[in-house]
């Protein structure tokens, strides 16, 4: 029994050296939250959002956008684009240094450029190039070079399209158009230009970020970014209630708690993002093929009940597949268009609901089908593993199904051209494979035509059809919800998250 | 023992095949193709078709797709996983110590308190006493791992703020405290619980009331004693918990943030990581039979009348 009692005082003992400073937190370093861990920070493989984010603070792109959504220099300090529309002449500038000390030019864009098509790569957002010209050749290993991508003298650089396409700057702004080249020793690491370099990651459990004191721009007020993997919501909550997390999203169960406690209400930031969520018609399956069909199944939802009452008003309600932000620079307004759907026959065999199996896409799921049994719709729900879900929708064989569309830019194409185009049928974006070859020519023409008038005349003729033909139900844009610290300065959401470099973030403890 | 040994190295191997060949299986059968966690959006059906072929790159056979898989992981290679472009065996090895590290404290921490509470319960001549610690047990195998872990977090890191809610801390031993507590209760409770029913049975037997009678006193009649005879059920006991510790505590992990193999292979599940699922698999069961085999030779050392076969 002594010796029980000595083991545990020494236990005791050890614990109380071992862990006494847990919680002394550095003041000049930034601490953040990831619910799961980033696969990479390669900007050929990024498709997630937190990947995006993280990037951001590594690497620049040739332009990024602003906080208004407007393309603005990056590590080009400007552009011309020729008159027909085919030619972007980017002019490099010259204090542009790699976090290992070597300048940036016109070559290593290039290659940068290239390794996102390069077959060996494998990369799943070679798409962002594929206007370039030479580009589907070099994918499909038939040469060796990438025709489009000219380096004119160390400090201009050109890319040649095949065909005028209007949106090409803005696919420019995404982290897989961002500038990285191989790291010499470790090829899988990728070096950057960003306010930011990788000082130390411990895959599934943190990533130490450290400030690149050479940085363009100027070096970044905060000298280090933690970001740790916290899965559990109640435990970063503990977390950042304790000091110990800067910057948190706020989880939807405790969405209350901090927007009506008197400590926290004042530091929470929201912003809606770009994105749709809708319920997705299979339009060449009956009976969803018929429009009326789709119609008298989108009037018998009732998105305000959903919003007010499971989503507690923290989403915005979809009056269109375009978020509204990405109208206005068109100045498009959405017609709704009040079809008579008394004499639709509901009296069918029922359909099926397809959806992730997630406890808010079956909350969700469950309200329609109550929505839908009051009209005398009979649907069934099948919930699906993700991939599993995917591939059912993406081969056409759902009747209906719940999805999102986030943005990839803030350009009204990318809400429309992908996601309604018929030539982008299944995992290419077009799942309610939908085909009206009136909005295809809208919206072909409209991606080539570089008036800005012209372009707003022709979106808004395609989003008409859209409305019309109804191949979703838009339900909501999703909001995003983040709490600060008093002592974070310098912090503000933005639409497309990855706007923000971190290099103007810093932290004054009083 | 060593004609045991190399036995029970024997049937190592048709195990593992068993193991693999079904774990293969049912990962072939499952619906959803993996590679739709990793594209994103936008890619056409001709560029999906290729990049499948670049991710699979192995023949279509099933029985030489197992074959490629078997003869690399005799190799120690388990592929490179989907998600992460990581090679599995290496990833597994960082997050392993971490996993045996909080198997091993919580291990400690269940024997120690398990056994302590299972002996008092059962000698304690106050029935009031015995009434409270038989409530404790019952309530420690009651109660939900998660649910105890964030009662923890609540009490001792947002309202007492003595130790952290999460993390590995870069080893120090305050970050492991909450996870070992939360992860050993459980097994403490049913160690204490076994404890008790055994030392109560043996307590009484006859050889006890002989060792009584030479006139030692009570504390080694019941740690020399009888507690020696009441330890197979509890080694068994143990064993099997730290078997299954070794192959992750996914709901400890994900509480607290703790960066093990459960949660790895978890994450994995959830984005159809196939190459990780089958290491883990693979790995999970290699792990089990040594344990078990540990287990067995133990049984030996308590009980000199076993005889290991």
């Amino acid at each position: 029994m002594k010796y029980f009692i000595q083991s545990i005082f020494l236990l005791s003992a050890l614990l109380a050296v071992n862990g006494c400073n847990f919680n002394n937190r550095p003041y000049d370093t930034l601490m953040l939250r990831l619910k799961e861990d980033i696969s990479t920070t390669d900007p050929a493989y990024i498709v997630d959002v937190d990947g995006s984010n993280i990037a951001a603070y590594l690497y620049n792109g040739l332009v990024k956008l602003d906080k208004s959504m407007q393309i603005v220099p990056d590590i080009a300090e400007r552009w011309e684009i020729s008159n027909d529309g085919l030619s972007y002449r980017f002019f490099i500038r010259t204090d542009v240094k790699f976090t290992t000390g070597e300048y940036c030019t016109a070559e290593h864009i290039k290659r940068s450029f290239m390794r996102i098509l390069d077959p060996l790569i494998c990369s799943p957002r070679s798409w962002i190039f594929e206007q370039v010209d030479g580009a589907s050749d070099y994918i499909r290993g038939l040469t060796g070079e990438v025709t489009g991508f000219m380096v004119i003298s160390p400090h201009i650089f050109q890319i040649q399209l095949k065909e005028p396409f209007a949106p090409f700057l803005s696919l420019l702004t995404m982290p897989n158009a961002f500038v990285g080249i191989p790291a010499n020793t470790a090829p899988a690491y990728i070096i950057g230009t960003g306010p930011f370099y990788i000082e130390k990651w411990i895959r599934g459990d943190k990533l130490l970020l450290r400030q690149n004191p050479s940085y363009f721009e100027g070096a970044p007020h905060i000298e280090h970014i933690l970001i740790r993997v916290i899965p559990e919501d109640f435990t970063a909550i503990t977390e950042f209630e304790t000091g110990m997390l800067d910057i948190m999203d706020i989880p939807s169960a405790e969405f209350e708690y901090f927007t009506r406690n008197t400590l926290w209400k004042d530091s929470v930031h929201s912003v809606e993002l770009l994105n749709t969520y809708y319920l997705g018609f299979n339009c060449q399956k009956e009976p969803c093929s018929d429009v009326q069909f789709r119609r008298t199944v989108a009037s018998g939802i009732s998105t305000d009940k959903i919003i007010q009452y499971y989503f507690q008003n923290r989403v915005e309600k979809a009056v269109s597949p375009v978020p509204s932000a990405l109208l206005k620079p068109y100045g498009i307004e959405v017609n709704n268009f009040n079809v008579d759907t008394s004499g639709t026959d509901t009296n069918m065999p029922p359909i099926t609901l397809t959806f992730n199996s997630n406890s808010e896409m079956q909350a969700i799921a469950e309200l329609i089908q109550y929505d839908l049994a009051n009209i005398g719709i009979d649907i069934t729900l099948e919930a699906l593993e993700w991939t599993a879900f995917k591939e059912k929708v993406s081969a056409g064989n759902a009747d209906i199904f719940l999805l999102s569309w986030w943005a990839d830019y803030p350009d009204i194409e990318n809400f429309l051209y992908p996601v309604f185009h018929s030539s982008n049928w299944g995992s290419a974006g077009n799942r309610a494979r939908y085909k009206n070859n009136e909005f295809d020519a809208a919206v072909t023409q409209a991606r080539s035509v570089s008036g800005h008038e012209m372009q707003s005349k022709l979106y808004q003729h395609a989003l008409d059809i859209i409305m019309q033909d109804m191949p979703w139900r838009v339900l909501w844009h999703k909001k995003k919800f983040v709490v600060c610290q008093p002592w974070v300065k310098g912090f503000s959401l933005s639409p497309i998250s990855w706007i923000d470099k971190g290099a103007t973030l810093f932290l004054e403890k009083k | 023992m060593r004609r045991y040994l190399l036995k029970k190295a024997g049937e190592i191997v048709p195990v593992l095949i068993g193991v693999t060949v079904i774990a293969f299986l049912l990962l072939k059968f499952a619906p959803g193709d993996p590679l739709y966690a990793i594209i994103g959006e936008r890619i056409s059906k001709d560029r999906f078709e290729q990049l499948k072929l670049n991710e699979s790159n192995s023949p279509s056979s099933f029985i030489k797709q197992y074959g490629m898989y078997a003869a690399g992981i005799i190799k120690g290679n388990f592929g490179v996983s989907y998600i992460t472009r990581q090679p599995v065996m290496k990833e597994y090895v960082k997050r392993f110590p971490n996993t045996f590290r909080l198997a091993v404290i919580s291990v400690a921490f269940a024997i120690i308190t398990g056994i302590a509470v299972g002996i008092i319960a059962s000698v304690a001549k106050c029935q009031w006493i015995r009434i409270v610690f038989a409530f404790f047990a019952t309530a420690g195998i009651s109660t939900p791992v998660f649910w105890f872990g964030l009662l923890l977090i609540f009490i001792f890191s947002r309202m007492l703020h003595v130790v952290p809610a999460s993390g590995m801390g870069d080893g120090k031993m305050i970050y492991i405290v909450l996870p070992a507590v939360t992860l050993g209760s459980r097994s403490a409770a049913y160690i204490a619980r076994m404890t008790q029913s055994c030392m109560d049975d043996i307590m009484h037997s006859a050889y006890i009331n002989a060792v009584r009678a030479r006139g030692i006193r009570p504390l080694p009649v019941v740690l020399k004693h009888a507690l020696k005879n009441a330890l197979i059920p509890i080694i068994t006991l143990i064993g099997l918990d730290f078997g299954s510790y070794l192959n992750g505590s996914v709901l400890t992990e994900t509480i607290f943030g703790w960066n093990g193999v459960g949660r790895y292979l978890v994450y994995a599940i959830t984005q159809r990581d196939y190459p990780v699922i089958m290491g883990g698999v693979v790995l999970g069961a290699a792990f089990f039979i040594v344990i078990n085999i540990v287990i067995d030779i133990c049984y030996v050392y308590v009980d000199p009348r076993i005889e290991l076969k």
